[in-house]
């Protein structure tokens, strides 16, 4: 795994490619067969039972589905919502830092409004919405805002959200401090 | 200590093209594993870019997600877990079809998955988590007159697991037919999916569940029946051949369907067929129903004679015969009389 491919990840969007289909075709006999039916498909699926070579290592018991322990929830249930002026933007949820007052009807999908992504809402509304560039240690919670971020912050008429890299990035509490054993 | 991962990581976000684009806004979130830290990268419709967010040790899932632009409802398209000591995972599902879009095939035939795992470690220190992965073999049916859309995949069905513990190049399985549940073996309708999942990595300061490495689904879409009525076996037709008509149910996606006539009886290599009526082209991702007519048959069949029409479908599975009828057509006219002079 040493080279930048061994990393490379292609989300495979859907790519329309029409395919040429065969169709009827004057002067060109072809073989037609009638088309198979449930008893037959029947008949084939118990041959087939029958021949069916195993996989190579033996299913393990179903009991478990790995798939259902931390599955990839949807986008909507891990957001929060931004909507105004007929736009709407999801964040992480704990991205947003500082809610002003005032501004609670712009947390909801404003019905009819677009969702785009979120530098074309930013860019749309800089007048109410600051953002605030972290570091990655500081999104992790284990370096806190200085103070005078968080003067700033509780100064602000604007809603803040923090970002890293201009991206939208959740703000993580800082890690419980370990238990230290009391002292008798 | 935990280490840093350092290397790059490019994403490539592919829009929803086609019908799609202008409906749908992407999104591609990366959680830290796991800390769950969440970060959105910020991307163009498509294109590529790098990752500037560092994996740390317990790795990182990106997942692809694509929202309606106008209700808001979201769809997760792809999830990816990429880390240190994680093998790559990729699968391919293929079928007769040569459909590019989403992998499909119809009830009864076989289709192909093929399996490629790199990066799975064998030695005695390496940990657990780099020596094995899960295969995972899921099936879901869409129901009566169902098309998938807006699916809950976390309802599928686990038909099988499988520890994998060694690398795989291409390896390919064949399935013969498909196990989505249906009351008609012909009449499935639904999708079969096959995905590489991570095992539990427990170790000394952190813990990261199964996470998905690769995933890939097939479609499954009901064998297409037809009708022709109007005509009646064996019938003999003097002078007025009745109007035809074609029905079909569930007509393979992207197939056509069309009548012909040709003279005789039922064959299946008819020498210079008659096209005699063809439905509208089918849709490309669905299965339809059409009915089409031809009330003016007898104008197509050239000569007396006994004649056969038959329903067709053409698809990636080759040219089936739905439905056919034999009729004989008797056109002559006949003037029996007597001539009497006195």
């Amino acid at each position: 795994m040493n080279s930048p491919a061994d990393w490379t990840m292609l989300f495979a969007g859907a790519l329309l490619l029409s395919t040429a289909q065969p169709g009827f075709a004057q002067g060109e006999p072809r073989k037609i067969v009638n088309m198979v039916t449930t008893e037959e498909l029947m008949k084939q699926r118990q041959r087939s039972a029958q021949t069916e070579t195993k996989p190579e290592q033996e299913p393990e018991a179903a009991s478990q589905d790995p798939s259902k322990i931390q599955p990839v929830r949807d986008l909507v249930s891990q957001s929060d919502i931004l909507s105004y002026a007929g736009y709407t933007t999801l964040v992480p949820k704990r991205s947003i830092i500082h809610r002003p007052a005032g501004f609670q009807e712009r947390y909801q999908f404003e019905k009819g409004s677009k969702v785009v992504n979120w530098l074309e809402f930013y860019r749309a509304n800089r007048g109410w919405i600051s953002v605030l560039e972290v570091s990655k240690e500081q999104a992790e919670g284990k370096v806190p805002l200085s103070e005078d971020v968080r003067e700033m912050l509780e100064k602000s008429t604007n809603l803040v959200v923090a970002v890293y890299q201009g991206g939208p990035i959740s703000m993580l509490p800082p890690p419980e401090a370990e238990e230290k054993p009391v002292d008798p | 200590m935990k280490s840093i991962v350092h290397r790059s990581l490019w994403i490539f976000a592919l829009s929803l093209a086609g019908a799609y684009a202008d409906t749908y806004t992407n999104f591609i979130r990366q959680v830290q594993l796991p800390s769950n830290l969440v970060w959105d990268m910020t991307v163009p419709a498509s294109g590529a870019r790098q990752s500037e967010l560092e994996i740390t040790s317990g790795g990182a899932r990106f997942e692809l997600h694509a929202v309606n632009s106008s209700t808001m409802e979201a769809h997760v398209l792809d999830a990816k877990y990429v880390g240190a000591y994680v093998p790559i995972a990729q699968i391919r599902v293929h079928s007769e079809d040569p459909y590019a879009v989403i992998p499909r095939t119809r009830a009864g035939r076989p289709f192909y998955v093929e399996i490629t795992i790199t990066g799975l470690l064998s030695g005695a220190d390496d940990p657990v988590a780099a020596k094995q992965v899960t295969f995972l073999h899921h099936a879901q049916s869409y129901g009566e007159g169902g098309t998938g859309v807006n699916l809950d995949r976390t309802q599928a069905t686990l038909i099988s697991q499988e520890t994998i513990t060694t690398n795989l190049d291409a390896r390919t399985r064949t399935y013969l037919y498909s196990v989505v549940p249906s009351a008609n073996v012909a009449k499935v309708r639904g999708e079969e999916r096959f995905s590489v999942f991570t095992i539990q990595d427990t170790r000394q300061d952190y813990s990261v569940p199964p996470s998905q490495l690769a995933s890939q689904y097939i479609q499954i879409w009901p064998v297409p029946e037809g009708t022709v009525t109007g005509l009646t076996q064996n019938a003999k037709y003097k002078d007025l051949i009745p109007a035809v008509t074609f029905n079909v149910k569930d007509i393979y996606p992207g197939s056509q369907i069309y009548a012909q006539a040709y003279p005789g009886d039922v064959s299946d290599n008819p020498a210079n067929p008659i096209e005699v009526g063809a439905a509208n082209a089918s849709v490309y991702s669905i299965p339809t129903d059409t009915t089409f007519t031809n009330s003016n048959l007898g104008a197509h069949l050239p000569k007396d004679g006994r004649w056969t029409v038959e329903l067709v479908s053409s698809s990636p599975f080759g040219l089936e015969r739905l439905d056919a009828v034999t009729f004989e057509v008797d056109r002559t006219i006949s003037v029996r009389g007597m001539v009497h002079s006195e």
